[in-house]
């Protein structure tokens, strides 16, 4: 059988960087993508904004890709494309398929970096008609952005996150007319830069608390109903209007693509629907690390990009036996947050601690609390859902924790 | 005349209200010195990163993204997509490669913003 | 001249289409979608009832029977799924048991499978029931199937075997000419000696056209449907029936051949046979009616809802009619599905058998391409040597690759729309709804059909726009 240090499963960001740092310190490695390039999801995503932090300048998507991509060609990392993983044993053998045959390889260490995929119509239920023309957000950005083929004429969008406010914009520029973008949440959920320079820079109608309550059309899109919700997110019968639009646009939320981590029998965070893993990214399963958007959503590709740094670092201590076998701290949080990761900590080093929360938040402090005392904790002067939070935990606070500790908002004043 | 703008240079997104005053432009609200280039730029002339796509032949992919080698102004953006319309590449193509050089005289590039190898199936 | 037209190519049609080929006759089968099955047929519970359920002396409760008895033997011959995996039905109050005792006598009278369940015993096979259950009658021979499968295998049985079908052509309307009928169609017109007209939606509006003398109380019902993810297979190991009531059968619990589960239908009265829409309502009827037969499921396990509208006659029965030469199947609403081969033979005995002495040809074999999904890695491995794009896998969430999509496009009855490759190979019908697969299947049908990626129809109707200068 094939043998291999470690497979990393996904050529997007998490993947790619993985791959880069393994191979520089001379890992086996084998690459495993589905679709026909490497890059993942940056290839569409034709915006700038990328790389700040890991390049220190404004890319775009596929020029990321690209940078990510050369190095890793020129460390003449091995990979496959159009290949597609079957499962994953928890003896780390892994099947594949491609035009090639059938594959086992057996892995001393896996990394998942399968990426996320979008929410679709019938995991939020919008009732109504089931025509052509209700997309989500990332199958339309393809269709415009690969393909040459647009989605509608006249289009809304559901949701605010920024996929559909790059998409209102990348619409209005191809000369559709983007009838408006609803969000349920009386917030939106995207980044300021891109309401302006996405929204108000063509005057496109923000819905706050709205949301769509029936689509309308027989072969195709007609119309869409919409409502403004209450504070429990209940829609309000009598707030009830419709636009006519021929296709409306989901942007209703990524969710981690852990099909073959379940199928592997890893262990799975129902709050950030990834997997849960230690301090070095270890799942559930010795030897299995996962990175990036398979294991939280983000926001920034540069942080997907680290982890799959982060992660390699970790796969290179497991692959030389460096790893203590440490005493861990269980993680948990109060209702304030919607996750918060690493699921363990390890109290030898410092913790890097990644959490969102559930809703906006001005002048709080986020505190690390053990044996009912705040062991350690940073003020905030905002906190948005949208915003994946990062805190490092020194070691010397840890290694005076036992057993588990806890995440907290406390009021600032 | 006083313009209220909402900051982009942080997620804080303090609101800024930008006034002309002998010929100088002054700012209020704004909580840190970067706020208040951006503010002044944006009132006086605004400008955005340019990206799209182009036609593209030769190549499974049938677009070609495009990025603007500078901030062009905020009114040329439809004048620039209008230009983009008529573009056709053909692969391959390179990252970086010049698409339209000096567009609108603004001394600014469009610029391809991947490389695009040329495909033996594609037809055209 | 062709000597029998049918229109309509939903089950009773394909059926029909199936059970015809077998004979030296001119078919022809007439159907206004791009695609067969595109109705009821392919929106409904997906059952082969056992047969217990329809009232006595009625052709339902005659036709299921027949239906039942000859779907194993059909899908056997025609390789499609089917799995006897038996239904559960389920008492949750004292009051439901009189009710319970009379489907028991019913059913053995029927001479159909049955047995009496206490609730230790119901509990032990379907551990995820509500547990507030008394008492269950288990159906051994309860069946689920793919509906739109089977239609597809008889329909390019047919096909194979002579009868020429006609997609994407409505029927219009119908003359009687000396001894044949002339119809006119949204492309043309068909001399046909007799004809069948198992129109489904439309079939009381086309039996109208034809006499207007013919006016069949039809009621359209609109049943919706909620789906689960894949992760849910092993959930429940039957289908749940509660006790019906006068309003139908009520809101099921179904394990799906493909492992999905799928709860509904709802029964609401509707005015347009074509609002096949969802509505909250709908939706929350079959969230607050299936927890009262199972455990409750998670909410964000549900991938998909859809609804289907079924002609319900107002006579409760089937209505199979004969006027002059001319034959209606109308009001095939629940057990259409199960009935369908016992429709097919009815009007086979009672109306063809009238005007030709049916004589048996030799038949050529349907045979499905390969799939690479069910196979084991030493049979994929030889599938993708043969053929390397049985390698190249375009729908992830369900192993479907190009080859298999490129098969079903060509087949004699092959997809011509995104929704058809949904239903001949699955991709879209997983938990990523098409996300990673439809742009890439847009492409396979464009370059198969030789029409461009914008002329793809996804229903009915294309459904992208080119943006600039569209090159294939």
């Amino acid at each position: 059988m094939n043998k291999r240090d470690c497979v990393i499963i996904g050529g997007g960001s998490a993947g790619l960087a993985a791959a880069i740092a393994l191979k520089k310190q001379g890992i086996d490695v084998l690459l495993i993508e589905r679709e026909d390039e490497l890059g993942g999801i940056l290839n569409q995503c034709i915006h700038n904004g990328f790389g700040l932090t890991r390049f220190k300048e404004e890319l775009t998507g596929p020029s990321y890709a690209e940078r990510m991509v050369k190095a890793f060609h020129e460390l003449k990392v091995e990979y496959r494309i159009n290949a597609t993983i079957t499962h994953i044993k928890p003896d780390k053998t892994i099947h594949y398929i491609d035009e090639e045959g059938v594959h086992v390889v057996q892995a001393k260490t896996v990394l998942l970096a399968m990426g996320a995929r979008e929410r679709t119509r019938g995991n939020i239920q919008i009732p109504g008609d089931r025509p052509a023309g209700v997309f989500t957000a990332g199958v339309a950005q393809r269709y415009l952005n690969k393909d040459g083929l647009l989605v509608g004429k006249k289009v809304f969008i559901l949701g605010s996150g920024d996929i559909g406010l790059i998409m209102a914009r990348r619409l209005t520029l191809v000369k559709a007319e983007v009838v408006g973008v609803a969000e349920i949440m009386p917030y939106s959920n995207g980044l300021t830069r891109n309401l302006i320079q996405c929204l108000e820079d063509y005057s496109i109608p923000l819905y706050l608390s709205t949301t769509i309550t029936q689509i309308k059309g027989r072969q195709r899109v007609e119309a869409i109903e919409l409502s403004r919700v209450d504070e429990n997110l209940k829609p309000i019968p009598e707030t009830a209007f419709w636009l006519d639009v021929d296709a409306v646009l989901l942007s209703v939320g990524l969710i981690p693509d852990n099909q073959l981590s379940m199928m592997a029998g890893i262990e799975i965070d129902p709050r950030s629907k990834g997997p849960k893993i230690g301090a070095n990214y270890e799942t559930s399963i010795p030897g299995i690390f996962a990175s990036g958007n398979v294991l939280h959503i983000h926001d920034v590709v540069d942080f997907v990009s680290e982890e799959g740094d982060q992660a390699a670092t970790a796969i290179l201590n497991y692959l030389n036996k460096r790893e203590e076998t440490a005493e861990t701290l269980m993680l948990s949080t109060d209702q304030n947050f919607i996750y918060a990761l690493p699921h363990t900590l390890n109290p030898n080093m410092h913790n890097k601690l990644k959490y969102r929360v559930r809703r906006p938040m001005h002048d709080v402090r986020v505190c690390l609390v053990s044996k009912g005392m705040v062991v350690h904790s940073v003020k905030k002067e905002h906190l948005l859902p949208a915003e994946l939070e990062m805190m490092i935990i020194p070691q010397k606070v840890l290694a005076q924790c036992e057993n588990e500790c806890r995440l907290e908002i406390h009021d600032e004043t | 005349m006083k313009h209220e703008l909402t900051c982009i240079v942080c997620p804080r997104g303090c609101r800024i209200q930008v006034w002309e005053e002998e010929g100088v432009h002054r700012c209020e609200g704004n909580q840190c010195i970067r706020g208040e280039v951006y503010a002044i730029q944006e009132v006086t002339e605004p400008r955005r990163m340019f990206t799209s796509t182009v036609q593209l032949n030769g190549s499974q992919l049938k677009r070609c993204p495009v990025v603007s080698s500078s901030a062009i102004k905020k009114t040329d953006v439809f004048k620039v997509v209008d230009i983009l319309e008529n573009v056709v590449l053909e692969a391959p193509v390179f990252l970086n490669q010049v698409v339209i050089k000096n567009i609108l005289e603004s001394g600014i590039d469009i610029i391809a913003s991947r490389s695009i190898k040329k495909d033996a199936e594609a037809s055209d | 001249m062709i000597d029998l037209l049918i229109i309509g190519a939903g089950i009773v049609g394909c059926q029909l289409a199936y059970d015809l080929s077998h004979f030296k006759l001119s078919v022809c089968v007439l159907e206004k979608n791009v695609e067969i099955m595109n109705e009821t047929s392919s929106a409904n519970s997906a059952l082969i009832h056992a047969g217990y359920d329809p009232e006595e002396n009625t052709l339902k409760a005659k036709l299921n029977l027949i239906g039942a008895k000859r779907y194993p033997d059909l899908c056997k011959a025609l390789n499609t799924d089917y799995q006897a995996v038996g239904s559960l039905l389920v008492a949750m109050h004292e009051d439901e048991l009189s009710s319970l005792n009379e489907l028991y006598e019913r059913a053995i009278r029927r001479d159909v499978q049955v047995e009496r369940l206490h609730r230790d015993e119901v509990i032990k096979r379907e551990p995820n029931i509500n547990p507030n259950v008394i008492e269950a009658l288990f159906f051994p021979t309860t069946a689920i199937i793919t509906p739109w499968q089977m239609g597809y295998a008889l329909m390019n049985h047919a096909v194979l075997n002579g009868v020429e079908l006609r997609r994407n052509e409505a029927f219009v309307s119908v003359v009687r000419v000396d001894d044949h009928y002339c119809v006119t169609t949204s492309k043309g017109t068909i001399q046909a000696r007799y004809v069948i007209n198992a129109a489904g939606l439309q079939a009381q509006s086309v039996a109208k056209i034809q006499n207007p003398l013919n006016d069949y109380p039809i009621q359209f019902r609109k049943g919706e449907y909620q789906v689960s993810d894949l992760e849910d297979e092993n959930y429940l190991n039957h289908v749940i029936y509660p006790c019906p009531s006068n309003k139908g059968k009520g809101v099921l619990a179904v394990k799906t051949v493909e492992g999905n589960l799928m709860f509904g239908p709802t029964s609401t009265v509707i005015e347009d046979p074509y609002n096949h829409g969802t509505t909250k309502d709908g939706l929350d009827e079959i969230d607050i009616k299936i927890v009262q037969i199972i455990k409750p499921l998670p909410k964000s396990h549900l991938i998909r809802q859809f609804a289907g509208v079924r002609p319900s006659p107002v006579s409760k029965d089937f209505i199979l009619k004969e006027d002059k030469g001319w034959f209606d199947c109308v009001g095939i609403d629940s057990p259409g599905l199960a009935s369908a081969p016992g429709i097919s033979e009815y009007v086979i005995e009672n109306f063809v058998q009238k005007y030709f002495i049916l004589k048996r040809k030799a038949m050529v074999e349907f045979i499905w391409p390969h799939r690479i999904h069910p196979q084991d890695e030493a049979k994929r491995a030889a599938m993708i040597e043969m053929n390397p794009r049985m390698g190249k896998i375009i729908c992830v969430c369900e192993t479907v690759s190009e080859q298999e999509i490129i098969d079903a496009i060509h087949l004699p009855v092959g997809a011509r729309s995104v929704k058809g490759v949904k239903r001949l190979t699955r991709p879209g019908s997983g938990r990523c709804q098409g996300g990673f697969c439809e742009t890439a299947v847009v492409k396979i049908l464009a370059r198969e059909l030789k029409m461009l990626p914008s002329e793809v129809p996804y229903d009915n109707e294309a459904f992208l726009l080119p943006y600039g200068v569209e090159h294939e």
